[in-house]
C-alpha cells in the first residue's frame, strides 16, 4: 500500500494560514501604494504646474518693473512650501539669479545645485515648455519652467529667458501615503491576526491537542500501558478515532492478558519442567534461547546474546557432536519426527553438563527446506551423574563379588570417579592398624612422587586435607591449597605436583571408626558442587564397603587358616542330628577319620565315656541358653581305639541363622603331666610354709638356749675341761640347730637375702663339709679353690643353699656315681658376652659345680631355669632348684650359666661381682674390739617374748648401755612420747598389737629422727616389704643373734651418722 | 524517548502558544508605531542678519535634516512675520519687539531661545557731512518701521536731545537700507549693511551698545509647537548650540562657510560680530532664569516701552511668553 504522507498540522496549518494572510495584506498594500503614488505624482505635477506658472507670472511682472527684490520675495516665499526642496531661477548662462537658499546666489547651477541637469535646462530654454521629471524612486520631481528674466524695454518680447528649477520632494507625501495605507490596513490586519490566533487556538483545542493526546496514549500503549483510554469526547472524526482507540486498547489489553496468561502457563510449564528453550533459524543461523538455557551452563542470557549456531557448536562437547549432528540431519531430512539427543555442554566453570535437547522443525520453506526449528533443553546432568555413579557402583560390586584384589577395586573406583568428574583426581589413603598413619591405598592418577611423599604420613590436626580429615573424623574441604592453613606444611609438595584443591572425606567402618580417607584433588582451586558431595558420599561408602569386605574376606581366610591349621581339634556339629558338619585337619589327623567318615558320626562316637543320652543331657544348658560355654574333660577314642585326655570347650553358635555346636578340643595329656608337677610344687610349698613356721619358733628356742648357755658359762666361770667341753658341745649343737633352721627357711624360699662380705673359699669349704655327709658313697666331692681370698657380698646361706641344690642335682645326674667338683676363680667379664650373661663389665667371682653325669640335651637346656621344669621323675625333685639358683644369682647382681655335654657331664657356673678385701674389719683383735663395742647410750628394747627380751637386756647392760624395756610397740611409742631420752630403738619386727616393729620404726623416724633404729627378726614371711621399702630401710639383726653380733650392730647403728 | 508527559491532560494548556502571542504583540507594536505619524518638519523662518547665521552654519555643518528642521530664508522680517501670522511657519527668528507685535496680533508664541543681544550691532549711520547727532535736526533719517528701528532712533534722538519732530523720518525696509542711505541723510540699519555702508564712508553716530539689552533677537515658535514638536525643538536647539561651539572653536572655518551667504569676506564676517553678543547654552539659561537681567524683565520693559511709543496698540499678556524648557544640557 502506498504510504500516505502527512505533515505536522500543529506547525504547518497556522504557518500556511499566516503566510496567506500576510501575503494578502502585502499585495493590498503594494497595490494601494502603486495607485496612491501614481495619483500623488500626478497631483504633485499638477500642483507644481499651477504654482510655478503663478510664480513665473509674479516674477516676470516684478522683473518687468525692475523690482528684483519683490521677484525674489515671491520666490523665497514659495520656499516655505515644505516639498520645495530647491527653487531657483537660473539665467541662460546657468547662474543662479534667484534662490530660496541664498548660498547658491550667483553660482553655476550645474555645479552648486543637486539634481540640476544642464541638458534638460537647455531643452527647456529652447522649447520654452515646462519640463517635469519624476525620479525613478519617485522620491523627487524635478521641474524646469522657462521664465523671462528681462524684456525689451519697449517691446514685450523677452530679452533674457532663463528657467525656474524646482526640486520637489515627494518624501513627505510618500510618508503620508504610507501612513494612509497603514491606517487603512491596520484594522483588517488586527482582525486578521485575531482570527489567526483564534484559528490557532481552535486548532490546538480541537485538532492538535486531541491528536497529541491520541499520540500520547498511543505511545503509552506502545510502551506497555495496556488498557489506557483516550479522553476524547464530542463528535467528529477525532472523537470517533478516540473511541476506536479505546476499543482497540481494550481489545489489545484483553489479547495481551490472554497471551500473557498463555505465556505464563507456558513459562510455568517450562519452569516446572526446568527446561530451557531455543529457537533456531536454520537459514540464517540466528538462534534465540531463554534464560534457563543459558543458566543450565552457568551463563546469563545477556552473556550469550547474540547467539548463533557457531556459539552453540563451540559450547558442545566435540565427542558428542557427531551423534547430535546425525540426529539433526535425520530430522531435517524428515527421517525422524523429531530431534532428540543427549550431549555434553561446557559449563561456564569449565565442567561438562549433560543436556537433553529435543526439537522439531516448526516451519518449512517449500515443504523440503526447513526454516525454523524450536525445542527444549533439559539439564540431565544429575541423571547422567547418577547413572554414571550407579554404573561405577555396580562395577565395584561385581568386582567385590569376583576375585579382584582390594587394590584393583580401589583403583577402579578412583579411575571411575575421575571419569565422572573429568579433570579431577581421586585418591584413597588407608589408616594403619594403630590409627596414626595413613598408608597409600590407591591414587592411580596422582603423581607417584606425591603418592610416595604422603605414604605413611602421620595424621594430625593440620596435616593437609586427608591427615586432618582422618584425625578429626570429619570431612575437610580445602578449596584452595595455596591459602589454606591446613596445607601450610605441604603447600610446596602440592604445588610441585600441580594440585590446587583437595576435598577429603573420612572412610568409616561400623561404629564411625575411621579406616582411611577418600580425597578428590583439583589442579586448580575449586569448591565441590552438590553433585560432587553426593558422589563423594557414595564413593566413600563404596570404598568403605570394599575395604571392610576385603578385610573381612582376609579375616575369614585367616580364621579359615586358623581353623584348618589349628593343632587343637575343632568340630562343628549339627544341633539336631549332632552329626559333624566340619572338623579341622587336626581333628581328622588326630582321630584318624576322614571328613567323610566324620560327617556320618556324632561326638558320642569318639567319646567313649558318653552315651547318647548323657551327651544330650550335657547339651541341655547350652540349648536353653543357661550357659554360653561348657568345659569338661573327657577322653577321645581314635580310629585305632587308642585314647587320649582332652578338654572340651563346647559352645552353641549362631551362624547366619543356622545354629551349630562348636567344640574346641584341647589335648591335655601334657597338661595332666604338668598338673602332677604342680601338685608336687604345691606340696613342697606347703611343706615349706610348715617348715618356716616351725623354724621360727625353733629359732627363738635356740636363742634362749644359746643365751642361757652363755650366761651359765659366764656365771660358772673357770671350771673343769669336761664342763667346758659340755658347754662347747651344747653351744655347737645350738649353732648347728640355728644353721639347720636357716636351711629349712631357705628351702621354703621364705627367707630374705642378707648379703655379707664373705670369702668365697670359706663358704665353699663350709658347704663342702656339709655336703660330703649327704652325698652317696659312690660320689666324690672335690673343691678347686684359688690361693687368694676372693670376696663377694652375697647372702652366704643362700650361696650355701645354691651349692647344695647344684650338688644334689649333680649327684642325681650321676646315678652310677662320679665326681662333683666345686670350684671358684676370678673371672673378668669384658665386652664380649661369652655366655649371654647380661652383666656389666668388671671383675666377677665364678663359682662352678661340675659333674661327670649324663649331661643335658640341648632341647632341655633352654628350659632348665623354668620353674617346675625337671628331668627327674615325679616325686624326685621340685623342679625349683635351678630356678632358685637363677633367682639368687640375679638377685645378687650376678648371673648363671649352664654348660652341658650329653654323656660327659654338666657344669653350672654362678657369677658374683667381686668386692674389695675387708678382712681387716673382720679380724680386729678381740680385746680391742670389746672395748670398742662398749657404750653408755639409752637403748629402748621392744620385744614381746620376755625371755628373748631379758637376754638382750642383759647383753646390752653388760656392754654399759642404759636400757628401757617394753613388750609392744604401743608402749614404746608412749615412752618415746613421754620425753624419756632414747638414743636407740631396738625392736622386734613381729609383735602382737596393731603396730608392729616396722611401723614403730617408721613412726619414730618421722617424729624423732634423732633416735637411731635397729630392728630384729627371726621370721619374715609376709613381711618382705620391710626390706624392700626403700623409703624406710632399717638395719635388721637376724635372730638368733650372738652377743657379739648384737654389740657390733648396736655400735654400728649408733656410730652411723644418719 | 517519548515525552508523552508533555501532553498529559492534567497539565494546564495554553490554547495559543506563547511565541505566537509574542509575535503578534510585536506586529501590533509596529503597526501602532507606523500609524503614529512622525513630527512634520519644523519650518523656521529666517531673515538676513549675522545674529541668525549660526542656524545656517548648523545647516551647513549637516546638523539639520530637512525632514526635521527646514530653514526658510525669507527676504525680510515682514515676510517672516507674515508667514508666522498665516501659520506657514512653525517658528521664526525675530527681534523681541517683532515677537511682541505678533502677540498683539493674537498669535500665541513662545520664546525658546535668545539668539543674540545687540551690543553695537544696530547703528545709526549718517552721511559723512553730518558729524554729530545734533546735526540730524531737520534731516531725513531712513528707518525700518520696526520696533528695533524705533528703539534705536528714539534712543539716538534722546541722546541728541532731539525728538522725532525735529527730523524727517523716511520708512525703509531692510532690503533697501543701502538705497535709503543714498537717498536720505542718515539710516538706521544693522549688519551686513552696516559694514558695507561704513566701508562707503558713512559716519557712525549712535549704536545699540549705548542701550544694552534693549535689542534682542529671539527664536519663537507657535505655542502649540512646544507640545507637538518637543523632540524637534530640542533637535533644533542642540544643532544651534553645536554650531555656536564650532564658531567659537573654529572661527575661520565658520566664517568661511558664513561668508558665502553674507556676501562679505571671512574677516568681515568675524568683524560683523563685534557688535553682537551670542549667548550660548549657559548664557541662555541665565537669561531664561529669574533675575534683574532676565529675559522676562526685558520683555516686560520692552512691552511697556512699545506701548508708550504706540508701537503696540494695547496691553499684551506676556505671562507664558518665555519657555526655557528646551534648553537641555
Amino acid at each position: 500500500m502506498k504510504s500516505l504522507r502527512v505533515i505536522s498540522l500543529h506547525f504547518w496549518l497556522p504557518a500556511l494560514v499566516g503566510v496567506t494572510f500576510i501575503l494578502s495584506i502585502l499585495i493590498v498594500i503594494f497595490n494601494a501604494r502603486q495607485i496612491l503614488e501614481s495619483e500623488l505624482t500626478n497631483r504633485s505635477i499638477q500642483f507644481i504646474n499651477i504654482d510655478l506658472n503663478a510664480l513665473v507670472q509674479d516674477m516676470e511682472r516684478e522683473l518687468s518693473f525692475g523690482n528684483d527684490n519683490d521677484a525674489n520675495r515671491a520666490l523665497s516665499i514659495r520656499g516655505i512650501n515644505t516639498e520645495y526642496e530647491t527653487l531657483v531661477a537660473v539665467d541662460k548662462q546657468g547662474r543662479v539669479q534667484f534662490t530660496t537658499h541664498k548660498i547658491w546666489l550667483g553660482q553655476l547651477a550645474e555645479a552648486a545645485i543637486p539634481h540640476f541637469d544642464s541638458n534638460r535646462f537647455r531643452e527647456t530654454l529652447e522649447e520654452r515648455e515646462p519640463d517635469f521629471l519624476v525620479s525613478d524612486d519617485r522620491r523627487i520631481i524635478t521641474a524646469y519652467f522657462p521664465i523671462t528674466l528681462e524684456r525689451h524695454p519697449d517691446e514685450l518680447r523677452p530679452l533674457h529667458v532663463g528657467a525656474l528649477f524646482l526640486v520637489y520632494d515627494l518624501g513627505y507625501a510618500m510618508d503620508a501615503i504610507w501612513m494612509e495605507i497603514w491606517q487603512s490596513v491596520e484594522i483588517p490586519l488586527l482582525v486578521g491576526l485575531l482570527g489567526f490566533i483564534l484559528l490557532i487556538a481552535f486548532l490546538r483545542s480541537y485538532a492538535t491537542r486531541p491528536l497529541r493526546h491520541l499520540l500520547s496514549v498511543t505511545q503509552r500503549l506502545a510502551e506497555g500501558e495496556l488498557g489506557i483510554e483516550s479522553k476524547l469526547s464530542g463528535t467528529g472524526v477525532l472523537a470517533e478515532l478516540g473511541k476506536s482507540f479505546n476499543s482497540m486498547s481494550r481489545q489489545l489489553k484483553e489479547n495481551v492478558e490472554v497471551l500473557r496468561r498463555s505465556e505464563q502457563r507456558q513459562q510455568e510449564i517450562i519452569w516446572g519442567t526446568n527446561v530451557g528453550t531455543w529457537e533456531w533459524n536454520i537459514q540464517t543461523g540466528e538462534t534465540i534461547i531463554n534464560d534457563r538455557w543459558a543458566e543450565i551452563i552457568g551463563y546469563t542470557l545477556e552473556e550469550l546474546t547474540p547467539m548463533d549456531f557457531d556459539t552453540w557448536l563451540a559450547l558442545a562437547h566435540p565427542d558428542d557432536l557427531k551423534r547430535s549432528n546425525e540426529q539433526l540431519k535425520r530430522h531435517l531430512s524428515r527421517e525422524l519426527d523429531y530431534y532428540k539427543t543427549e550431549t555434553r555442554f561446557r559449563h561456564k566453570n569449565g565442567d561438562w553438563v549433560w543436556v537433553l535437547d529435543r526439537g522439531k522443525v516448526i516451519e518449512w520453506i517449500e515443504d523440503d527446506k526447513p526454516l525454523r526449528m524450536s525445542g527444549t533443553r533439559a539439564d540431565i546432568s544429575e541423571r547422567k551423574w547418577a547413572e554414571e555413579i550407579s554404573v561405577l557402583e555396580n562395577k565395584v560390586l561385581e568386582m567385590l563379588i569376583g576375585t579382584s584384589s582390594m587394590t584393583e577395586i580401589l583403583d577402579s573406583i578412583n579411575l571411575g570417579v575421575e571419569k565422572i568428574i573429568t579433570g579431577l583426581f581421586s585418591s584413597i589413603l588407608l589408616l594403619d592398624s594403630d590409627g596414626t598413619h595413613l598408608k597409600y591405598g590407591s591414587a592411580p592418577s596422582l603423581p607417584s612422587d606425591y603418592n610416595q611423599a604422603v605414604d605413611g604420613i602421620e595424621i594430625g590436626p593440620n596435616v593437609g586435607s586427608c591427615g586432618t580429615a582422618a584425625y578429626f573424623n570429619k570431612q575437610v574441604i580445602v578449596s584452595d591449597i595455596a591459602k589454606d592453613p591446613l596445607w601450610a606444611n605441604y603447600r610446596d609438595l602440592a604445588q610441585m605436583h600441580g594440585l590446587g584443591a583437595c576435598w577429603s572425606t573420612p572412610i568409616r567402618k561400623s561404629h564411625d571408626i575411621v579406616i582411611g580417607t577418600f580425597a578428590i584433588y583439583s589442579p586448580v582451586p575449586k569448591v565441590p558442587t552438590q553433585n560432587m558431595f553426593e558422589l563423594i558420599d557414595r564413593m566413600t561408602n563404596m570404598v568403605a564397603v570394599t575395604i571392610e569386605r576385603k578385610r573381612a574376606e582376609k579375616e575369614i581366610a585367616r580364621f579359615s587358616r586358623i581353623f584348618e591349621d589349628s593343632l587343637n581339634e575343632i568340630y562343628l556339629f549339627d544341633i539336631d542330628s549332632l552329626k559333624f558338619v566340619q572338623a579341622n585337619s587336626a581333628a581328622q589327623h588326630n582321630l584318624g577319620f576322614s571328613m567323610e567318615e566324620l560327617q556320618e558320626m556324632t561326638p558320642v562316637d569318639i567319646k567313649p565315656e558318653f552315651t547318647p543320652e548323657s551327651f544330650a543331657e550335657l547339651l541341655v544348658p547350652l540349648r536353653k541358653g543357661k550357659k554360653e560355654i561348657i568345659v569338661f574333660e573327657t577322653i577321645h577314642q581314635r580310629k585305632d581305639s587308642s585314647i587320649y585326655d582332652v578338654e572340651v570347650h563346647l559352645q552353641l553358635l549362631k551362624l547366619d541363622n543356622e545354629e551349630l555346636f562348636v567344640a574346641i578340643i584341647l589335648d591335655i595329656t601334657n597338661k595332666k603331666k604338668q598338673e602332677a608337677t604342680l601338685n608336687q610344687a604345691q606340696k613342697m610349698e606347703a611343706v615349706g610354709q610348715l617348715t618356716g613356721g616351725i623354724a621360727h619358733d625353733f629359732n627363738n628356742l635356740l636363742s634362749i638356749i644359746s643365751g642361757n648357755l652363755r650366761f651359765l658359762r659366764q656365771d660358772i666361770g673357770e671350771t673343769s675341761e669336761d664342763i667346758d667341753e659340755l658347754f662347747e658341745d651344747a653351744t655347737s649343737a645350738v649353732d648347728d640347730g640355728a644353721e639347720l633352721t636357716q636351711r629349712l627357711l631357705g628351702f621354703s624360699r621364705t627367707r630374705l637375702l642378707y648379703p655379707e662380705y664373705k670369702n668365697v673359699n670359706d663358704t665353699i669349704e663350709k658347704s663342702a663339709r656339709f655336703l660330703s655327709r649327704t652325698l652317696a658313697d659312690n660320689t666324690e666331692l672335690e673343691t678347686v679353690l684359688p690361693d687368694e681370698a676372693l670376696f663377694i657380698n652375697v647372702d652366704p646361706s643362700q650361696l650355701e643353699n645354691a651349692l647344695l641344690n647344684l650338688s644334689i642335682n649333680a649327684r642325681d645326674a650321676m646315678v652310677q656315681g662320679g665326681t662333683i667338683t666345686i670350684s671358684a676363680e676370678r673371672y673378668y667379664h669384658g665386652d664380649g658376652d661369652e655366655y649371654s650373661l647380661s652383666l656389666p663389665e668388671g671383675d666377677y667371682v665364678k663359682i662352678s659345680v661340675s659333674d661327670t653325669g649324663s649331661g643335658i640335651s640341648p632341647e632341655n637346656l633352654q628350659h632348665l631355669f623354668e620353674p617346675f621344669y625337671t628331668t627327674k621323675e615325679v616325686g624326685k625333685g621340685s623342679g625349683l632348684g635351678l630356678s632358685m639358683v637363677f633367682g639368687f644369682t640375679q638377685q645378687s647382681k650376678g648371673s648363671c650359666h649352664i654348660d652341658s655335654t650329653p654323656g660327659e657331664g654338666t657344669t653350672v657356673s654362678m657369677y658374683f661381682p667381686e668386692v674389695a678385701d675387708n678382712r681387716n674389719i673382720g679380724q680386729k683383735p678381740e680385746d680391742e674390739e670389746e672395748l670398742f663395742l662398749r657404750g653408755s647410750e639409752v637403748i629402748l628394747v621392744v620385744e614381746d617374748e620376755p625371755r628373748v627380751r631379758r637376754v638382750a637386756l642383759r647383753d646390752l647392760r653388760k656392754l654399759g648401755y642404759q636400757t628401757l624395756e617394753v613388750e609392744n610397740a604401743d608402749m614404746a611409742k608412749t615412752i618415746i612420747e613421754s620425753g624419756e631420752p632414747v638414743d636407740l630403738l631396738f625392736s622386734d619386727v613381729l609383735m602382737p598389737g596393731e603396730m608392729d616393729g616396722h611401723m614403730l620404726a617408721v613412726w619414730t623416724r618421722e617424729n624423732y629422727p634423732q633416735i637411731k633404729i635397729l630392728l630384729t627378726s627371726g621370721y619374715s614371711k609376709g613381711k618382705t616389704e620391710v626390706r624392700e621399702d626403700k623409703a624406710h630401710p632399717f638395719p635388721l639383726l637376724r635372730k638368733p643373734y650372738s652377743s657379739k653380733n648384737l654389740a657390733r650392730q648396736i655400735k654400728t647403728v649408733l656410730m652411723n651418722v644418719s | 524517548m517519548h515525552n508523552h508527559d508533555m501532553y498529559r491532560e492534567d497539565r494546564p494548556t495554553f490554547l495559543v502558544p506563547r511565541h505566537i502571542v509574542a509575535c503578534l504583540v510585536v506586529v501590533l507594536g509596529i503597526l501602532t508605531a507606523c500609524s503614529q505619524p512622525p513630527e512634520p518638519p519644523l519650518r523656521i523662518g529666517t531673515s538676513f542678519w549675522p545674529g541668525y547665521e549660526p542656524l545656517h552654519l548648523a545647516k551647513s555643518l549637516d546638523l539639520y535634516d530637512d525632514y526635521r528642521v527646514k530653514l526658510i530664508e525669507l527676504v525680510n522680517a515682514s515676510d517672516v512675520l507674515h508667514a508666522m501670522r498665516t501659520r506657514n511657519l512653525e517658528g521664526a527668528v525675530l527681534t523681541l519687539d517683532e515677537a511682541l507685535t505678533l502677540i498683539q496680533d493674537g498669535i500665541d508664541l513662545r520664546v525658546i531661545l535668545v539668539m543674540d543681544v545687540s551690543n553695537g550691532g544696530d547703528v545709526l549711520l549718517a552721511k559723512p557731512e553730518i558729524k554729530t547727532l545734533a546735526g540730524l535736526r531737520g534731516k531725513r533719517v531712513a528707518v525700518e518701521y520696526t520696533a528695533v528701528g524705533a528703539i534705536l532712533l528714539d534712543a539716538a534722538l534722546e541722546a541728541a536731545g532731539l525728538t522725532v519732530a525735529d527730523i524727517e523720518v523716511v520708512a525703509c525696509t531692510v532690503d533697501r537700507h543701502e538705497d535709503c542711505y543714498s537717498s536720505a541723510n542718515a539710516v538706521v540699519t544693522f549688519e551686513p549693511v552696516r559694514t558695507r555702508l561704513l566701508n562707503q564712508g558713512a559716519r557712525l553716530l549712535f549704536d545699540s551698545s549705548q542701550i544694552p539689552g534693549r535689542i534682542v533677537d529671539v527664536l519663537v515658535v507657535h505655542a502649540e509647537i512646544t507640545e507637538t514638536h518637543p523632540e524637534s525643538l530640542q533637535y533644533l536647539l542642540g544643532g544651534y548650540f553645536q554650531a555656536l561651539e564650532h564658531l567659537q572653536h573654529q572661527p575661520d572655518d565658520a566664517a568661511r562657510r558664513m561668508a558665502v551667504r553674507l556676501g562679505i569676506t571671512a574677516a568681515e564676517v568675524l568683524a560683523s560680530y563685534d557688535g553682537i553678543s551670542l549667548p550660548g547654552l549657559s548664557g541662555n539659561k541665565t537669561l531664561f532664569a529669574d533675575g534683574p537681567e532676565s529675559l522676562q524683565t526685558t520683555v516686560a520693559d520692552l512691552a511697556h516701552y512699545m506701548l508708550e511709543k504706540k508701537l503696540l496698540s494695547e496691553v499684551i499678556s506676556v505671562e507664558n511668553f518665555i519657555d526655557g524648557s528646551f534648553l537641555a544640557d
